[in-house]
């Protein structure tokens, strides 16, 4: 285990390192002088040159890596080009607000997938099995921010639960922010929860053809047994390498929905900054949200050896 | 093996339910896009400043949008251009992907554990947040569009068939055409590429799946197509501010993009099923 433990770490960071490097460098050779864009293209060239001494970016290209990466890893991303403020300060609780967006999806995905799923693989079939299987792969289709305006169009006009574009902080309104965050979670996870009840019912089928079930049922065990104390823990393996990779997509998906439902998260503000050529903001966010998938990935291959200890062992 | 190409639809066609399904479906978006290209009532950008977002007429078929434009043609000409978006990125990350993958597979050694090192690093980001540092980097509008989502969907294309390359390549077919001399390319692209036909009908599939739904996805967040070209996903941007007063302006590009999805998928799902 320590070994395995080891190995996957070792390679969590070669991955991170190259990320980096490959962050750093595509966005250090896009044409266009940063300093010219601070100062304006009136700006004398003393003035350039000291703008550019003072911004670092004198140095050869290595060396500004380094110094970046440094940094970086000490917790600071740089400055804003735009905001002439710390990338920290201006990602602080955009952060937090999109986690929490994130969190609450994907609790949701696993709260209604998990049922529905085992349910449907009961009753394999029936009338409700084939119309699920229709639906499923028509909600599996939508994207998400159809689905978000699908969302606000049933609950925010005609139910009216919700008002749409009606974002409460979570500094003024704890409760409120969560009530609002829950709509968006959920059009988030729909599309989502279909595909993986899609997948636990076919894994499941898969493992009840097998002979242990068939062992199991002849010492005697009602199907209640055989399913939850065999057949689930063989089925859900592979399920869950497809939540963690769900749970890294909707961190990206979450720019989307954002923008649908008018939620200040960092989402919005990479669009912003793309479209206003802040780097600093964008490399931070970029390798903020990669981390964050490495981290995920790392995760579910330990979970995943620790479940099925056959894992990696030939390796 | 564009032959070949055919015949395993035609395979599929018969066999899988699913497919079929899916092939109707597309065959329906693909005519209708086919009949936007030679014809749309309006020009999907003029302005009837009398009717804004006006709902169903003789005059307007489908009713128009916040500015008066008439939607009908914009869902034609919408429809065209994310098809087009979405095959130029499947035949960029196809091309470059199996060709990366082809190599990496064949010949292994150094070169692929590099590559391959790379392409995890672009497999740690999800493709729509790949094409937004892509867009980010080269600018948006149709053709940087292709090729930043292009690039983005390199990496899957070349871990699927680098995955194919890797069980192929001690096939004894393999070994034997390397006895009688033939050469290495001849045999990667000759040889073994033809004979990896599902997996690649079904990743081709995916990829439009997901090409569509990233192209609706750029779009939709403003960065995609720029106007005044129509595109599904800005109709559906565009439409949100009106939801209230006119959901049919967000209803119809919705439908007819999940329409496409839905297609694809389901011919993506038939093949995988019966693999």
């Amino acid at each position: 285990m320590v070994r395995y433990l080891g190995k996957k770490l070792l390679s969590a960071a070669v991955t991170l390192f190259a990320v980096s490097v490959l962050v750093f460098v595509s966005f250090a050779l896009i044409p266009g002088d940063p300093a010219v864009r601070k100062l304006g293209t009136q700006a004398t060239p003393q003035a350039l040159e000291q703008m550019r001494e003072s911004m670092g970016l004198t140095a050869p290209l290595p060396v500004r890596y380094v110094r970046w990466a440094a940094q970086f890893i000490q917790g600071d991303p740089g400055i804003s080009y735009s905001y002439d403020m710390p990338v920290r300060t201006l990602l602080g609780d955009k952060f937090f607000v999109t986690m929490s967006l994130v969190l609450m999806s994907f609790l949701l995905l696993v709260a209604i997938s998990i049922p529905l799923g085992i349910a449907h693989a009961k009753r394999e079939g029936h009338l409700f099995d084939r119309l699920f299987l229709v639906l499923g792969q028509i909600t599996m289709s939508i994207p998400p921010f159809f689905m978000g305006i699908l969302v606000t169009l049933l609950f925010g006009i005609v139910l009216k639960l919700f008002v749409p574009g009606g974002y409460v902080s979570w500094k003024t309104d704890p409760a409120g922010f969560l009530l609002y965050l829950f709509f968006p979670a959920l059009s988030i996870a729909l599309p989502r929860v279909a595909m993986t009840v899609k997948l636990l019912r076919a894994e499941v089928l898969k493992e009840a053809e097998k002979d242990y079930v068939r062992t199991a049922y002849s010492r005697g065990n009602s199907t209640m047994m055989v399913l939850y104390r065999h057949v689930l823990k063989n089925a859900f393996i592979p399920v869950l390498t497809f939540l963690s990779m769900n749970l890294t997509d909707m961190v990206a998906g979450s720019v989307i929905i954002e923008q649908v439902f008018g939620i200040p998260g960092y989402g919005r503000f990479l669009l912003v900054s793309i479209l206003g050529r802040d780097y600093p903001v964008v490399e931070a966010i970029i390798m903020g949200l990669a981390a964050f998938v490495i981290l995920v990935n790392l995760l579910t291959d330990l979970l995943y050896r620790l479940l099925d200890p056959r894992v990696g062992e030939a390796g | 093996m564009i032959g070949r190409f055919m015949q395993r639809i035609l395979k599929n066609l018969e066999k899988s339910g699913m497919f079929r399904a899916g092939f109707f479906i597309t065959l329906f978006v693909f005519l209708f896009v086919l009949a936007g290209a030679m014809y749309t009532p309006w020009s999907p950008t003029t302005m009837d400043e009398g009717a804004r977002l006006a709902g169903f007429s003789a005059r307007h078929l489908l009713g128009t949008d916040h500015l008066g434009r008439d939607i009908l043609s914009r869902l034609l000409t919408g429809a065209g251009t994310t098809l087009f978006i979405a095959t130029g990125t499947v035949l960029i990350g196809a091309l470059c992907g199996s060709t990366i993958g082809a190599a990496c597979g064949y010949f292994g050694g150094v070169l692929d554990e590099i590559v391959m090192r790379i392409i995890d690093a672009l497999f740690a980001f999800p493709s729509i947040l790949l094409a937004l540092v892509f867009v980010s980097l080269f600018g948006s509008g149709r053709y940087h569009v292709i090729a930043a989502l292009g690039i983005a969907f390199v990496p899957s294309f070349a871990r699927t068939v680098r995955g194919e390359f890797l069980t192929e390549k001690n096939r004894d077919y393999v070994t034997k055409a390397r006895l009688q001399g033939i050469s290495d390319l001849r045999i990667m692209f000759l040889h073994i590429l033809p004979n990896t036909g599902d997996v690649m009908l079904s990743s081709v599939l995916i990829g439009f799946n997901n090409a569509v739904l990233a192209e609706a996805g750029l779009s939709f967040l403003g960065i995609g197509v720029q106007p005044p070209d129509a595109s599904l996903g800005r109709m559906l941007s565009e439409s949100q501010q009106y939801l209230f007063r006119a959901p049919m302006t967000a209803l119809l590009p919705g439908i007819l993009l999940v329409l496409m999805i839905l297609g694809f998928s389901l011919m993506g799902e038939g093949v995988r099923s019966h693999e």
